[in-house]
């Protein structure tokens, strides 16, 4: 094992003082799974990204990598840490065809301000992700396959990403796609590098297509006595043909936290249209709402007031864990989110857990958070629903525990993956990166 | 024999193998009637709707997963090359054998397993035609949304291998966007899971690098599709332009106006003469340029939509702007539009269609580029495409019967794709590499992108048996005129095999 003496004079020589720090206070903020780095690398370019990556792979030295720090905690323990590569020094949009609705930007970037500028020509980019507030970058929501409550309209993250460029952790540079909203030329590489938390490269830049932004938005609360009728109403609501573009149900704690009234069951439901047809989806899913006996619904027309909400709705699987909390990301077919709301919370009375839970009905994902006092009985939570949800064919991902809870849960992402998918995952990985070198441990079973 | 001297092509033939055998073997695992073998019937799955052929030693049809995994484990035993077949109407090669050995036709592995409205999901075999799909779950309101001109007869198997698109896909995405989960015959012969009915399942995303590998890297045995809902109105027409340019400058605006319709298909005046010849769709002989522009959604908006867009064309020097005013003009249209390529065989005894995209933006420079290489070439080339997507489809008519006409009509295609390259594009949005313009891929892809996919695909077949000489280039082969030689390398395997046979 290098001396740390000689790791930081062999990395000034790769980037110079620009592109390290070593401040124990420093290496400490960005601290994973209880492991402080020896050091932190802030490349300004892939060559020296690659430069880094590749000392480090022959140097048998640990890496992870880091966008804003917002989910750099989703993952299994990591089994050794010696550096941590920032993107924070990649932080450029590279080209922005407004005329072709494309933007190329680099990993750093962070959403808030790709989000600002897409705006100033009336354009936006479907790719949502907690902690856009406190720095999310879209490295790390491309890196750990982020969602809200609009991907009902505009599907999952890896359908607008049309291009990838990437390090290996030998320090190849490579890049798969393209600039074009169409293109069959080679594999996939997007679809393979999303959601990989930096275990097989390090994504440097990214090719999106855009969409441009709704004339119209409403948005509708109704509120509820039980789940299933939110739930019900929830899957009416796209089986009738109104073309809601988010469906989410909440229950009492996920209401309070996002500043909705203290009911049961709150649906939230968001249409976005030009004028005269948005008048129609707001009337025929007032309709629904009388006949199934809802009160309401009441409407958010403000965009300010809507933006706020659904941006908090968005965050709400994102807190900064204090003390013994756990937020767990569930994923079930659409129409078993008021089976989810009503297992969880037996399963959570039952264990003395304080949860809360938020439901994306029309696409599946949910956002469950918690607190608890007895580690043995969230241990048991976290299991009981992770079974429940496998046997439905659904999964678990327990994306932030403490770490005591964390090293105890065997696999955070459950146990729905076979030996034989996870030989083909492994044999992906021993191509890619042989000498684990990237964020060793942290991907599904140990890889 | 070693993957390396595989992937170099150091070997050019199968190894010698005993057919009778072989026969006998394949019968034994899907039943004799399951199995052709004289060379009367091989001939009819030498080819796909590209330029290529070869013959496969033996064409075998499984009925169920097991007996896929059964084929591919004999193949790894006999050390048998083999390659999957849907419907045969693949356009860049990726279902012939290049290398003969076990041709899997999945044409009787066609039902469908499961249908879920609730969760918009259904659960079909891999030879089932794509417009039966949508056909069967219309009843439910639903649709499956990538419609390949093809789709009477494409497989969705073939749908997944080449990540096809269609004129519809413009808003909802192509094949890799409708697909949650596949269930797959690894290249090891082994039956693996990938994704399911729900999303976001943990681990690498192996459905969607799955999607659009061209049957490189396993063979899939079912495919769990996602549905949409039909839209509740439909709105269809037509702008008439005078000259290309006018209707190419109209689709830049409509996609920089942020007006994003269902579908947005050119046609160019030689296009619609060949259309009208062949279906009487209703398109106006003496345009220079069409636009067939669909709108959907609901009834209120589509309105609106409708009237910005044909504002723009208007703007952009449209001379007429007609509206489908029933069911029946808008089928009129669409099947002018989706018999476009057949169409083109009534003008020319050959013809060689051409897949590349381009940056919406550059649509006006990229036709008048592909006007040049007609006149350099001194072909005719007929051009029909998903102008919304940029995606070009420009058909080069020629006469395979005429000395070096084939030869022209390949290089002239191959300058199309450099130009599409050089504009910031790619070599295909929705044909496929397969072995048509797997020495193409060095004008978008340098050794090192090209090295990595190499490996990915090593990861899942170590023994290199599974659809050789497909998308991936050999190192240093790219960027060689092949068809030619292609052409020429099968006439001599004829001759020297076929009459053994």
């Amino acid at each position: 094992m290098i001396e740390t003496d000689n790791l930081i004079q062999d990395l000034l020589g790769i980037g110079g003082e620009d592109g390290l720090s070593t401040g124990q206070a420093q290496l400490d903020a960005v601290a994973l799974d209880g492991q402080s780095p020896r050091a932190i690398v802030r490349p300004s370019t892939a060559e020296e990204a690659a430069a880094y990556l590749k000392y480090a792979n022959s140097h048998g030295l640990k890496v992870a990598i880091r966008g804003g720090g917002v989910h750099s905690g989703i993952g299994n323990p990591l089994e050794w840490l010696d550096i941590v590569l920032t993107t924070e020094r990649m932080a450029a949009i590279t080209e922005y065809s407004p005329a072709d609705l494309m933007v190329g930007v680099q990993a750093g970037v962070k959403l808030s301000d790709l989000k600002a500028e897409l705006a100033k020509n009336g354009q936006f980019l479907p790719v949502e992700a907690a902690g856009l507030l406190q720095g999310a970058t879209i490295g790390g929501a491309i890196a750990s396959n982020t969602s809200g409550p609009f991907r009902l309209a505009y599907g999952p993250a890896r359908d607008w990403l049309i291009g990838v460029k990437f390090v290996l952790a030998d320090g190849t540079i490579a890049k798969g796609g393209g600039k074009v909203v169409k293109n069959v030329a080679g594999f996939d590489m997007m679809k393979l590098f999303i959601g990989t938390l930096g275990t097989l490269g390090l994504i440097y830049e990214m090719n999106f297509k855009l969409l441009p932004l709704p004339p119209l938005t409403s948005t509708l609360v109704v509120a509820f006595d039980d789940y299933q009728a939110a739930c019900g109403l929830a899957l009416k609501a796209i089986d009738t043909g109104t073309f809601p573009s988010a469906l989410t149900v909440l229950d009492r704690g996920a209401a309070l936290a996002v500043g909705l009234p203290d009911r049961t069951a709150t649906l939230l439901l968001e249409v976005r249209n030009t004028a005269q047809a948005l008048e129609r989806q707001v009337r025929d899913i007032t309709g629904l709402c009388r006949e199934a006996g809802a009160a309401g619904p009441d409407m958010l027309d403000g965009s300010q007031e809507q933006h706020d909400l659904w941006q908090k709705v968005t965050g709400f699987g994102y807190r900064e864990l204090s003390g013994q909390g756990l937020a767990l990301k569930v994923s079930t077919l659409p129409d078993q989110s008021a089976a989810l709301l009503t297992q969880a919370h037996a399963l959570a009375d039952r264990l003395s857990l304080r949860i809360s839970l938020l439901s994306h009905a029309g696409h599946g994902l949910s956002w469950l958070t918690g607190s608890y006092e007895d580690e043995d009985k969230a241990l048991e939570f976290v299991r009981e629903l992770t079974s429940w949800a496998e046997r439905l064919g659904g999964s678990v991902a327990a994306e932030r525990l403490p770490l005591a809870l964390k090293q105890r849960v065997g696999d955070v992402w459950g146990t729905a993956l076979s030996e034989g998918e996870l030989k083909l995952m492994r044999g992906i990985k021993a191509k890619l990166d042989p000498e684990r070198t990237l964020g060793p441990g942290r991907f599904v079973a140990g890889i | 024999m070693t993957v390396s001297e595989k992937e170099t092509g150091a070997t050019a033939h199968t190894p010698k193998i005993n057919r009778d055998k072989l026969v006998r073997d394949m019968a034994a695992i899907v039943g004799p009637e399951g199995v052709l073998h004289k060379t009367y019937d091989l001939k009819l799955y030498e080819y796909d709707g590209s330029v290529d052929k070869h013959l496969p030693e033996v064409v075998i049809f499984p009925r169920s997963t097991e007996q896929v995994a059964r084929i591919v484990r004999y193949c790894n035993q006999e050390q048998l090359y083999y390659t999957a077949r849907g419907a045969g109407t693949g356009l860049s090669g990726g279902s012939i054998p290049l290398r003969g050995g076990v041709l899997i036709a999945f044409t009787r592995m066609n039902k469908i397993l499961e249908i879920d409205p609730e969760n918009l999901r259904a659960v079909v075999e891999p030879g089932l035609v794509n417009l039966h799909l949508s056909q069967a779950v219309a009843p439910y309101g639903l649709y499956f949304v990538p419609d390949p001109s093809s789709q009477k007869a494409c497989t969705i198997g073939g749908n997944v291998a080449e990540n096809s698109g269609g004129p519809h896909t413009l808003v909802y995405g192509v094949t890799t966007n409708h697909v949650t989960g596949l269930e797959v015959v690894t290249p090891d012969g082994e039956i693996r899971n990938y994704g399911g009915k729900a999303t976001d399942g943990p681990g690498y995303d192996l459905t969607g690098l799955f999607v659009g590998s061209e049957g490189t890297i396993g063979l899939v045995t079912r495919v769990i599709v996602k549905l949409t809902p039909l839209p509740p109105a439909v709105k269809t027409f037509l702008a008439i332009f005078d000259s290309v340019e006018k209707c190419s400058n109209a689709v830049s605006g409509i996609i920089r106006n942020g007006v994003i319709p269902a579908a947005l298909e050119m046609m160019d005046n030689l296009m619609i003469g060949a259309v009208e010849a062949s279906s009487h769709a209703g398109y106006p002989l003496d345009a220079a340029a069409v636009l067939l522009v669909e709108c959907e959604g609901l009834p209120a908006a589509l309105e609106q939509q409708a009237g910005t867009i044909e504002e723009i064309c208007r703007q952009e020097g449209a001379v007429e702007f007609r509206t489908a005013k029933d069911a029946a003009e808008r089928e009129a249209l669409w099947k002018g539009r989706k018999g476009a390529f057949g169409a083109v065989g009534r003008m020319s005894p050959d013809y060689y269609v051409v897949d590349g995209v381009v940056p919406r933006s550059k649509l006006p420079q990229t036709l008048a580029a592909v006007g040049a290489i007609s006149q350099k070439y001194n072909l005719r080339i007929a051009n029909v495409f998903h102008a919304g997507d940029g995606n070009l489809h420009p058909l080069v008519m020629f006469d395979g019967n005429k000395p070096g006409d084939l030869e022209k009509a390949v290089k002239a295609g191959e300058d199309i794709i450099r130009m599409c390259a050089a504009e910031g594009g790619t070599l295909s949005g929705e044909h496929g590499i397969g072995v048509e313009k797997r020495d193409m891929m060095c004008f978008i892809f340098n050794e090192d992108d090209l090295a990595i996919m190499r490996r990915i695909r090593q990861a899942f077949d170590q023994q290199g048996l599974c659809n050789p000489e497909k998308v991936i280039p050999t190192p240093g082969r790219c960027g060689e005129t092949r068809i030619p030689t292609a052409r020429k390398a099968q006439e001599i395997y004829e001759r020297a095999d076929m009459q053994a046979w």
